[in-house]
Protein backbone atom coordinates (compact mmCIF):
# COMPACT_ATOMS: atom_id res chain seq x y z
CA UNK A 1 0.00 0.00 0.00
CA UNK A 2 0.73 3.54 -0.23
CA UNK A 3 2.56 4.58 2.69
CA UNK A 4 2.20 8.33 3.25
CA UNK A 5 5.02 8.69 6.07
CA UNK A 6 7.17 6.67 4.07
CA UNK A 7 7.00 9.24 1.20
CA UNK A 8 6.82 11.96 3.40
CA UNK A 9 10.18 11.31 4.93
CA UNK A 10 12.02 10.66 1.54
CA UNK A 11 11.13 14.02 0.76
CA UNK A 12 12.32 15.63 4.20
CA UNK A 13 15.95 13.54 3.76
CA UNK A 14 18.84 15.40 3.19
CA UNK A 15 19.28 13.43 -0.50
CA UNK A 16 15.13 14.39 -1.19
CA UNK A 17 15.27 17.62 -0.18
CA UNK A 18 18.63 18.26 -2.28
CA UNK A 19 16.93 16.46 -4.90
CA UNK A 20 13.55 18.07 -5.27
CA UNK A 21 15.79 21.81 -4.89
CA UNK A 22 17.30 20.91 -7.53
CA UNK A 23 14.33 20.29 -9.65
CA UNK A 24 12.89 23.27 -9.01
CA UNK A 25 16.26 25.30 -9.95
CA UNK A 26 15.98 23.49 -13.00
CA UNK A 27 12.59 23.78 -13.92
CA UNK A 28 12.73 27.97 -12.74
CA UNK A 29 15.86 28.07 -15.35
CA UNK A 30 13.40 26.35 -17.75
CA UNK A 31 10.86 30.30 -17.51
CA UNK A 32 12.82 33.16 -17.71
CA UNK A 33 9.46 34.69 -17.95
CA UNK A 34 8.61 33.61 -14.28
CA UNK A 35 12.36 34.61 -13.43
CA UNK A 36 11.23 37.79 -15.02
CA UNK A 37 8.30 38.53 -12.65
CA UNK A 38 9.81 37.14 -9.76
CA UNK A 39 12.78 39.57 -9.72
CA UNK A 40 10.11 42.55 -10.56
CA UNK A 41 8.11 41.44 -6.97
CA UNK A 42 11.70 40.95 -5.32
CA UNK A 43 12.82 45.00 -6.58
CA UNK A 44 8.79 45.93 -4.94
CA UNK A 45 9.49 44.08 -1.71
CA UNK A 46 12.90 44.79 -1.14
CA UNK A 47 12.07 48.81 -1.87
CA UNK A 48 11.29 49.75 1.49
CA UNK A 49 14.13 48.97 3.18
CA UNK A 50 16.61 49.43 0.36
CA UNK A 51 15.30 53.01 1.33
CA UNK A 52 16.01 52.63 4.53
CA UNK A 53 18.93 51.22 5.02
CA UNK A 54 20.41 53.75 2.16
CA UNK A 55 19.28 56.72 4.27
CA UNK A 56 20.91 55.10 7.48
CA UNK A 57 23.90 54.61 5.55
CA UNK A 58 23.77 58.17 4.35
CA UNK A 59 23.73 59.17 8.32
CA UNK A 60 26.54 57.14 9.46
CA UNK A 61 28.63 58.25 6.68
CA UNK A 62 27.65 62.16 6.93
CA UNK A 63 28.16 61.42 10.98
CA UNK A 64 31.21 59.68 10.84
CA UNK A 65 32.50 62.63 8.22
CA UNK A 66 31.48 65.14 10.74
CA UNK A 67 33.18 63.19 13.67
CA UNK A 68 36.58 63.27 11.97
CA UNK A 69 36.42 66.38 10.48
CA UNK A 70 35.58 67.89 14.18
CA UNK A 71 38.71 65.92 15.69
CA UNK A 72 40.91 67.07 12.70
CA UNK A 73 40.04 70.62 12.50
CA UNK A 74 40.63 70.35 16.82
CA UNK A 75 44.26 68.77 16.23
CA UNK A 76 45.28 71.21 13.74
CA UNK A 77 44.35 74.52 15.39
CA UNK A 78 45.69 73.51 18.75
CA UNK A 79 48.87 73.01 16.23
CA UNK A 80 48.31 76.17 14.74
CA UNK A 81 48.39 77.93 18.29
CA UNK A 82 51.17 75.76 19.52
CA UNK A 83 53.50 76.88 16.25
CA UNK A 84 52.32 80.79 16.89
CA UNK A 85 53.62 80.47 20.57
CA UNK A 86 56.94 79.08 19.33
CA UNK A 87 57.47 81.55 16.78
CA UNK A 88 56.74 84.46 19.01
CA UNK A 89 59.37 83.33 21.17
CA UNK A 90 61.99 82.41 18.38
CA UNK A 91 60.85 86.25 16.86
CA UNK A 92 61.94 87.72 20.45
CA UNK A 93 64.75 85.58 20.77
CA UNK A 94 65.85 86.94 17.86
CA UNK A 95 65.43 90.09 18.15
CA UNK A 96 66.94 90.34 21.19
CA UNK A 97 70.18 88.54 19.93
CA UNK A 98 69.52 91.55 16.99
CA UNK A 99 69.28 94.56 19.49
CA UNK A 100 72.47 93.37 21.53
CA UNK A 101 74.90 92.98 18.45
CA UNK A 102 73.48 96.66 17.63
CA UNK A 103 74.32 97.84 21.43
CA UNK A 104 77.77 96.48 21.54
CA UNK A 105 78.45 97.96 17.67
CA UNK A 106 77.27 101.19 18.91
CA UNK A 107 79.26 100.80 22.10
CA UNK A 108 82.15 99.79 20.49
CA UNK A 109 82.48 102.87 18.33
CA UNK A 110 81.42 105.09 21.10
CA UNK A 111 84.31 103.99 23.49
CA UNK A 112 86.63 104.34 20.16
CA UNK A 113 85.26 107.99 19.89
CA UNK A 114 85.62 109.24 23.10
CA UNK A 115 88.92 109.56 24.70
CA UNK A 116 88.45 110.05 28.50
CA UNK A 117 85.77 108.38 30.60
CA UNK A 118 83.71 110.89 32.69
CA UNK A 119 83.01 110.15 36.11
CA UNK A 120 79.63 109.39 37.57
CA UNK A 121 77.23 112.16 38.76
CA UNK A 122 75.64 110.17 41.48
CA UNK A 123 77.37 107.88 44.00
CA UNK A 124 75.65 105.28 45.69
CA UNK A 125 75.96 105.12 49.53
CA UNK A 126 74.91 102.14 51.93
CA UNK A 127 73.98 102.89 55.24
CA UNK A 128 74.30 99.84 57.40
CA UNK A 129 71.17 99.81 59.84
CA UNK A 130 70.26 96.76 62.47
CA UNK A 131 66.76 95.56 62.63
CA UNK A 132 64.88 96.06 65.85
CA UNK A 133 63.22 93.34 67.46
CA UNK A 134 60.24 93.48 69.59
CA UNK A 135 62.34 93.92 73.04
CA UNK A 136 63.87 96.40 71.22
CA UNK A 137 60.83 98.28 69.84
CA UNK A 138 59.54 97.88 73.70
CA UNK A 139 62.43 99.62 75.05
CA UNK A 140 62.25 102.62 72.71
CA UNK A 141 58.51 103.00 73.07
CA UNK A 142 58.49 103.28 76.98
CA UNK A 143 61.25 106.20 76.51
CA UNK A 144 58.45 107.72 73.21
CA UNK A 145 61.58 107.57 70.86
CA UNK A 146 59.85 105.84 68.24
CA UNK A 147 58.46 109.11 66.44
CA UNK A 148 57.50 107.53 63.33
CA UNK A 149 54.04 107.81 61.66
CA UNK A 150 52.83 110.20 64.73
CA UNK A 151 52.04 112.69 61.95
CA UNK A 152 49.33 110.40 60.34
CA UNK A 153 48.17 109.20 63.75
CA UNK A 154 49.74 106.03 64.25
CA UNK A 155 50.09 104.98 67.84
CA UNK A 156 53.89 103.78 69.16
CA UNK A 157 52.19 100.30 70.75
CA UNK A 158 50.85 99.73 67.81
CA UNK A 159 54.58 100.30 66.16
CA UNK A 160 55.69 97.44 68.67
CA UNK A 161 53.66 94.82 67.68
CA UNK A 162 53.49 95.41 64.01
CA UNK A 163 54.97 92.93 61.72
CA UNK A 164 56.71 96.01 59.90
CA UNK A 165 60.40 95.99 60.83
CA UNK A 166 61.79 98.76 61.75
CA UNK A 167 65.70 100.08 61.45
CA UNK A 168 67.88 101.70 63.96
CA UNK A 169 68.51 104.53 61.55
CA UNK A 170 66.33 107.44 60.20
CA UNK A 171 66.48 110.87 59.00
CA UNK A 172 69.90 111.54 60.80
CA UNK A 173 71.54 109.39 58.63
CA UNK A 174 69.88 110.80 55.63
CA UNK A 175 67.49 107.56 55.36
CA UNK A 176 64.29 108.71 53.60
CA UNK A 177 61.49 106.60 52.31
CA UNK A 178 61.51 104.76 49.26
CA UNK A 179 65.04 104.37 49.69
CA UNK A 180 66.37 100.49 48.73
CA UNK A 181 67.07 98.04 51.45
CA UNK A 182 69.40 95.54 50.61
CA UNK A 183 71.29 92.40 52.28
CA UNK A 184 73.80 91.71 50.13
CA UNK A 185 73.08 92.11 46.62
CA UNK A 186 69.43 91.03 46.99
CA UNK A 187 66.77 94.10 47.66
CA UNK A 188 64.69 93.30 50.95
CA UNK A 189 62.36 96.20 50.30
CA UNK A 190 62.27 99.85 50.70
CA UNK A 191 62.05 102.07 53.34
CA UNK A 192 58.64 102.83 54.08
CA UNK A 193 58.39 105.56 56.54
CA UNK A 194 61.23 107.46 58.01
CA UNK A 195 61.85 109.36 61.74
CA UNK A 196 64.93 111.29 63.46
CA UNK A 197 66.58 107.56 64.76
CA UNK A 198 64.49 104.95 63.28
CA UNK A 199 62.42 104.35 59.84
CA UNK A 200 59.86 101.13 59.06
CA UNK A 201 60.99 99.14 55.89
CA UNK A 202 58.26 97.61 53.51
CA UNK A 203 59.01 93.81 52.07
CA UNK A 204 59.27 93.29 49.06
CA UNK A 205 56.57 90.53 49.56
CA UNK A 206 54.22 92.92 51.54
CA UNK A 207 50.65 93.96 49.28
CA UNK A 208 51.26 97.39 47.90
CA UNK A 209 54.76 96.94 47.19
CA UNK A 210 55.25 97.78 43.42
CA UNK A 211 58.51 98.32 41.39
CA UNK A 212 59.77 97.68 37.90
CA UNK A 213 61.76 94.59 37.49
CA UNK A 214 64.18 93.74 34.36
CA UNK A 215 64.49 89.32 33.90
CA UNK A 216 67.12 87.72 32.07
CA UNK A 217 68.15 84.11 32.09
CA UNK A 218 70.03 82.64 35.36
CA UNK A 219 73.47 83.33 33.64
CA UNK A 220 73.04 86.37 31.49
CA UNK A 221 72.70 90.24 32.56
CA UNK A 222 69.89 92.30 31.96
CA UNK A 223 69.65 94.69 29.00
CA UNK A 224 67.75 97.27 27.64
CA UNK A 225 66.00 94.92 25.71
CA UNK A 226 65.33 92.52 28.39
CA UNK A 227 61.39 91.64 29.64
CA UNK A 228 60.20 94.00 31.61
CA UNK A 229 57.36 94.06 33.86
CA UNK A 230 55.73 95.55 37.18
CA UNK A 231 56.76 93.62 40.35
CA UNK A 232 53.96 93.39 43.37
CA UNK A 233 53.74 92.40 46.37
CA UNK A 234 51.08 90.25 47.53
CA UNK A 235 50.98 89.46 51.08
CA UNK A 236 51.98 85.98 50.41
CA UNK A 237 55.49 84.19 49.79
CA UNK A 238 55.42 84.76 46.15
CA UNK A 239 55.37 88.38 44.49
CA UNK A 240 53.34 88.47 41.23
CA UNK A 241 55.33 90.25 38.06
CA UNK A 242 52.39 91.76 35.53
CA UNK A 243 52.37 93.31 32.17
CA UNK A 244 55.24 91.13 30.58
CA UNK A 245 53.81 90.07 27.23
CA UNK A 246 53.68 86.50 26.14
CA UNK A 247 55.95 87.38 23.27
CA UNK A 248 58.95 87.94 25.85
CA UNK A 249 60.88 84.90 26.10
CA UNK A 250 60.53 83.87 30.19
CA UNK A 251 61.02 80.59 31.81
CA UNK A 252 61.00 79.69 35.37
CA UNK A 253 65.17 79.93 36.78
CA UNK A 254 65.39 83.22 35.20
CA UNK A 255 66.51 85.95 37.63
CA UNK A 256 64.16 89.08 38.43
CA UNK A 257 66.47 92.72 38.59
CA UNK A 258 65.45 95.90 39.89
CA UNK A 259 64.90 98.25 36.63
CA UNK A 260 65.53 101.90 37.89
CA UNK A 261 68.82 101.54 39.50
CA UNK A 262 70.70 102.73 36.63
CA UNK A 263 73.36 105.52 37.25
CA UNK A 264 73.69 104.59 40.51
CA UNK A 265 75.24 100.98 40.68
CA UNK A 266 77.32 99.50 38.03
CA UNK A 267 75.65 95.82 38.83
CA UNK A 268 72.33 95.38 38.91
CA UNK A 269 70.47 94.57 42.00
CA UNK A 270 68.37 91.29 42.53
CA UNK A 271 65.02 90.41 43.73
CA UNK A 272 64.67 86.93 42.97
CA UNK A 273 64.17 83.73 40.64
CA UNK A 274 60.89 83.20 38.73
CA UNK A 275 59.54 79.84 39.96
CA UNK A 276 56.19 79.65 38.14
CA UNK A 277 54.93 81.07 34.72
CA UNK A 278 51.45 80.69 33.25
CA UNK A 279 49.40 82.32 30.37
CA UNK A 280 45.58 82.12 29.85
CA UNK A 281 43.84 81.56 26.99
CA UNK A 282 43.55 85.02 25.04
CA UNK A 283 45.62 86.72 27.44
CA UNK A 284 48.54 88.86 25.71
CA UNK A 285 50.54 88.81 29.11
CA UNK A 286 52.35 86.26 31.11
CA UNK A 287 51.58 85.26 34.40
CA UNK A 288 55.02 85.11 36.67
CA UNK A 289 55.60 84.26 40.40
CA UNK A 290 58.92 85.22 42.06
CA UNK A 291 60.95 83.79 44.99
CA UNK A 292 62.27 86.71 46.94
CA UNK A 293 65.90 85.75 47.02
CA UNK A 294 66.21 87.36 50.63
CA UNK A 295 64.07 84.66 51.89
CA UNK A 296 61.04 83.94 54.24
CA UNK A 297 63.54 85.10 57.46
CA UNK A 298 64.96 88.40 57.80
CA UNK A 299 68.37 89.11 58.56
CA UNK A 300 69.96 90.88 61.79
CA UNK A 301 71.47 94.07 59.74
CA UNK A 302 70.76 95.60 56.29
CA UNK A 303 72.08 98.16 54.13
CA UNK A 304 69.51 101.51 52.75
CA UNK A 305 71.35 102.31 49.57
CA UNK A 306 70.75 106.28 48.93
CA UNK A 307 72.34 108.19 45.82
CA UNK A 308 74.85 111.30 46.84
CA UNK A 309 75.91 114.17 44.11
CA UNK A 310 79.10 113.31 43.23
CA UNK A 311 81.61 116.18 44.61
CA UNK A 312 83.99 115.51 42.54
CA UNK A 313 81.54 116.16 39.66
CA UNK A 314 80.48 119.50 41.55
CA UNK A 315 83.92 120.58 42.00
CA UNK A 316 84.48 120.19 38.11
CA UNK A 317 81.19 122.03 37.26
CA UNK A 318 81.99 125.06 39.54
CA UNK A 319 82.83 128.07 38.16
CA UNK B 1 5.49 28.56 12.03
CA UNK B 2 7.85 31.00 14.69
CA UNK B 3 10.93 30.24 13.14
CA UNK B 4 9.64 30.70 9.72
CA UNK B 5 8.83 34.38 10.26
CA UNK B 6 12.16 34.75 12.07
CA UNK B 7 13.83 33.30 8.42
CA UNK B 8 11.53 35.13 6.67
CA UNK B 9 12.64 38.19 8.74
CA UNK B 10 16.78 37.63 8.77
CA UNK B 11 16.51 36.67 4.84
CA UNK B 12 14.65 39.89 4.17
CA UNK B 13 17.04 42.12 6.70
CA UNK B 14 20.05 40.37 5.05
CA UNK B 15 19.38 40.87 1.27
CA UNK B 16 18.99 43.98 1.78
CA UNK B 17 22.00 44.71 3.69
CA UNK B 18 23.15 42.64 0.87
CA UNK B 19 22.27 44.85 -1.95
CA UNK B 20 22.50 48.43 -0.35
CA UNK B 21 26.21 48.20 1.98
CA UNK B 22 27.54 44.90 1.03
CA UNK B 23 28.76 46.71 -2.43
CA UNK B 24 30.60 49.43 -0.03
CA UNK B 25 32.62 46.54 1.22
CA UNK B 26 33.70 45.24 -1.50
CA UNK B 27 37.29 45.30 -2.75
CA UNK B 28 37.32 44.82 -6.48
CA UNK B 29 35.16 42.35 -7.89
CA UNK B 30 35.65 40.30 -4.10
CA UNK B 31 32.76 41.12 -1.75
CA UNK B 32 30.91 38.77 1.20
CA UNK B 33 28.24 37.13 0.17
CA UNK B 34 26.05 37.54 3.65
CA UNK B 35 23.20 35.20 1.99
CA UNK B 36 25.98 32.35 2.21
CA UNK B 37 26.61 33.02 5.71
CA UNK B 38 23.22 33.31 6.92
CA UNK B 39 22.33 29.93 5.16
CA UNK B 40 25.46 28.57 6.89
CA UNK B 41 24.25 29.68 10.17
CA UNK B 42 20.87 28.35 9.74
CA UNK B 43 21.81 24.97 8.97
CA UNK B 44 24.83 24.61 11.67
CA UNK B 45 21.65 26.01 14.15
CA UNK B 46 18.97 24.23 12.54
CA UNK B 47 20.35 21.45 11.10
CA UNK B 48 16.81 19.50 10.63
CA UNK B 49 15.95 17.78 6.85
CA UNK B 50 13.95 20.73 5.72
CA UNK B 51 17.04 22.68 6.21
CA UNK B 52 17.99 21.76 2.22
CA UNK B 53 14.98 23.82 1.62
CA UNK B 54 15.95 26.72 3.40
CA UNK B 55 19.13 26.97 2.13
CA UNK B 56 17.76 26.70 -1.36
CA UNK B 57 14.93 29.53 -0.62
CA UNK B 58 18.11 31.87 0.60
CA UNK B 59 19.41 30.96 -2.66
CA UNK B 60 17.01 31.99 -4.39
CA UNK B 61 16.81 35.35 -2.57
CA UNK B 62 20.53 35.85 -3.54
CA UNK B 63 18.89 34.50 -7.24
CA UNK B 64 16.22 37.37 -6.97
CA UNK B 65 18.66 40.43 -6.53
CA UNK B 66 21.32 39.22 -8.71
CA UNK B 67 21.69 39.52 -12.67
CA UNK B 68 21.93 35.98 -14.96
CA UNK B 69 19.58 32.68 -14.30
CA UNK B 70 17.24 32.70 -11.53
CA UNK B 71 17.59 28.62 -10.18
CA UNK B 72 21.52 28.36 -10.49
CA UNK B 73 22.21 30.38 -7.11
CA UNK B 74 19.57 28.21 -5.33
CA UNK B 75 20.54 24.65 -6.33
CA UNK B 76 24.09 25.95 -5.42
CA UNK B 77 22.97 26.81 -1.72
CA UNK B 78 21.21 23.63 -1.61
CA UNK B 79 23.81 21.36 -2.37
CA UNK B 80 26.43 23.81 -0.36
CA UNK B 81 23.65 22.71 2.37
CA UNK B 82 23.47 19.16 1.42
CA UNK B 83 27.29 18.59 1.95
CA UNK B 84 27.10 21.06 5.05
CA UNK B 85 24.93 18.40 6.26
CA UNK B 86 27.15 15.43 5.74
CA UNK B 87 30.25 17.37 6.67
CA UNK B 88 28.34 17.99 9.81
CA UNK B 89 27.40 14.61 10.55
CA UNK B 90 30.49 13.35 10.90
CA UNK B 91 32.04 16.63 12.75
CA UNK B 92 31.34 18.13 15.40
CA UNK B 93 31.72 22.00 14.01
CA UNK B 94 30.60 23.02 17.48
CA UNK B 95 33.79 26.02 17.33
CA UNK B 96 33.73 29.54 16.56
CA UNK B 97 36.44 28.79 14.22
CA UNK B 98 35.16 25.48 12.77
CA UNK B 99 32.07 26.99 11.70
CA UNK B 100 34.05 30.04 10.20
CA UNK B 101 35.84 27.55 8.22
CA UNK B 102 32.71 25.63 7.26
CA UNK B 103 31.38 29.33 5.94
CA UNK B 104 34.70 29.67 3.93
CA UNK B 105 34.09 26.40 2.70
CA UNK B 106 30.10 27.01 1.54
CA UNK B 107 30.84 30.28 -0.16
CA UNK B 108 33.44 29.31 -1.75
CA UNK B 109 31.43 26.50 -3.15
CA UNK B 110 28.91 28.63 -4.37
CA UNK B 111 30.97 30.97 -6.02
CA UNK B 112 31.98 28.29 -7.96
CA UNK B 113 28.56 26.53 -8.69
CA UNK B 114 26.58 29.92 -9.71
CA UNK B 115 29.92 30.80 -11.64
CA UNK B 116 29.79 27.71 -13.49
CA UNK B 117 26.64 27.78 -13.85
CA UNK B 118 26.63 30.97 -15.98
CA UNK B 119 29.22 29.32 -17.92
CA UNK B 120 27.38 26.40 -18.83
CA UNK B 121 24.31 29.13 -19.70
CA UNK B 122 26.64 30.97 -21.90
CA UNK B 123 26.38 34.38 -20.04
CA UNK B 124 30.04 34.67 -18.53
CA UNK B 125 32.68 34.05 -20.93
CA UNK B 126 36.46 35.65 -21.12
CA UNK B 127 39.18 34.74 -19.14
CA UNK B 128 38.96 32.16 -16.38
CA UNK B 129 41.85 31.81 -14.79
CA UNK B 130 41.04 34.66 -12.39
CA UNK B 131 37.63 32.67 -11.32
CA UNK B 132 39.35 30.44 -8.78
CA UNK B 133 40.69 32.84 -6.89
CA UNK B 134 37.99 35.31 -6.76
CA UNK B 135 35.30 32.24 -5.54
CA UNK B 136 38.01 31.57 -3.05
CA UNK B 137 38.30 35.38 -2.31
CA UNK B 138 34.79 35.53 -1.94
CA UNK B 139 34.50 32.46 0.90
CA UNK B 140 37.62 34.04 2.51
CA UNK B 141 35.89 37.63 2.65
CA UNK B 142 32.65 36.08 4.19
CA UNK B 143 34.13 34.04 6.36
CA UNK B 144 35.67 37.10 7.91
CA UNK B 145 32.40 38.83 8.14
CA UNK B 146 31.19 35.69 9.62
CA UNK B 147 33.75 35.47 11.94
CA UNK B 148 33.07 38.68 14.42
CA UNK B 149 29.42 37.17 13.94
CA UNK B 150 29.84 33.87 15.49
CA UNK B 151 31.72 35.68 18.39
CA UNK B 152 29.14 38.36 19.48
CA UNK B 153 26.11 35.57 18.51
CA UNK B 154 28.02 33.23 20.83
CA UNK B 155 27.30 29.53 21.23
CA UNK B 156 24.60 28.00 20.20
CA UNK B 157 21.88 25.02 20.59
CA UNK B 158 22.85 22.79 17.61
CA UNK B 159 20.05 20.11 16.66
CA UNK B 160 21.13 16.14 15.65
CA UNK B 161 23.69 14.81 17.44
CA UNK B 162 24.24 16.02 20.69
CA UNK B 163 27.48 15.79 22.71
CA UNK B 164 27.12 13.92 26.47
CA UNK B 165 27.65 16.17 29.34
CA UNK B 166 29.53 15.49 33.01
CA UNK B 167 26.17 15.08 34.96
CA UNK B 168 25.40 11.59 31.76
CA UNK B 169 28.50 10.29 31.56
CA UNK B 170 28.19 10.00 35.01
CA UNK B 171 25.15 8.57 34.65
CA UNK B 172 25.94 6.00 32.35
CA UNK B 173 29.09 5.21 33.90
CA UNK B 174 26.87 4.15 37.37
CA UNK B 175 24.72 1.82 34.88
CA UNK B 176 27.34 0.49 33.35
CA UNK B 177 27.03 1.70 29.73
CA UNK B 178 29.20 2.90 27.05
CA UNK B 179 29.24 6.61 26.88
CA UNK B 180 28.68 6.43 23.56
CA UNK B 181 25.10 5.62 23.86
CA UNK B 182 24.97 2.23 22.25
CA UNK B 183 22.90 -0.21 24.12
CA UNK B 184 20.49 2.51 25.80
CA UNK B 185 17.29 1.87 25.67
CA UNK B 186 14.67 4.32 24.56
CA UNK B 187 13.16 4.67 28.46
CA UNK B 188 16.90 5.59 29.57
CA UNK B 189 16.98 8.12 26.83
CA UNK B 190 13.75 9.86 27.62
CA UNK B 191 14.52 9.65 31.02
CA UNK B 192 18.05 11.48 30.46
CA UNK B 193 16.30 13.93 28.05
CA UNK B 194 18.55 13.38 25.40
Amino acid sequence: MFDVHKVCGRFTSPGGSLAVSVMVALALMMFPSLAARSRLAADVALAPGQRVADVGRREITAWSSKLSGAFASTDKLAKARDEIKRLRLSNQQLADVLDEARRRATASDASELLATKSSPLLLAELVEARVLGRQARAFLAEREIIDIGQDHGIQQDALVVSGSPLLDEGRNANVAAGDLVLAGRHIVGRIDQSAAGTSTLKRVTQPGYRDVVLLAAENQSPTASSPRGILEGVGEELCRIRHVATTAPVSTGDVVYAADEGGILTEPLIYGAVTRVEVADDNAHWEIWMQPRSGPGFPQTVAVLRARLNPGRLAGNAP
Amino acid sequence: MIELVLLFIVVYVVTVVQTVIAPAWAIGPIGPDLLAVTAVAWVLCRGKSYAVYVAALIGLAADLISPGLVGAGAAAFAVAAYLLLKIKSRLALGDVVSRTAAVCFVATLIAALTTAAAAVSGELTGDWSRVPLRCLGVGLYSAGVAFPLFIAIGPWRTTGRRQLGNKSLAAASALRLPPSGRGRSPKCLRHWNI
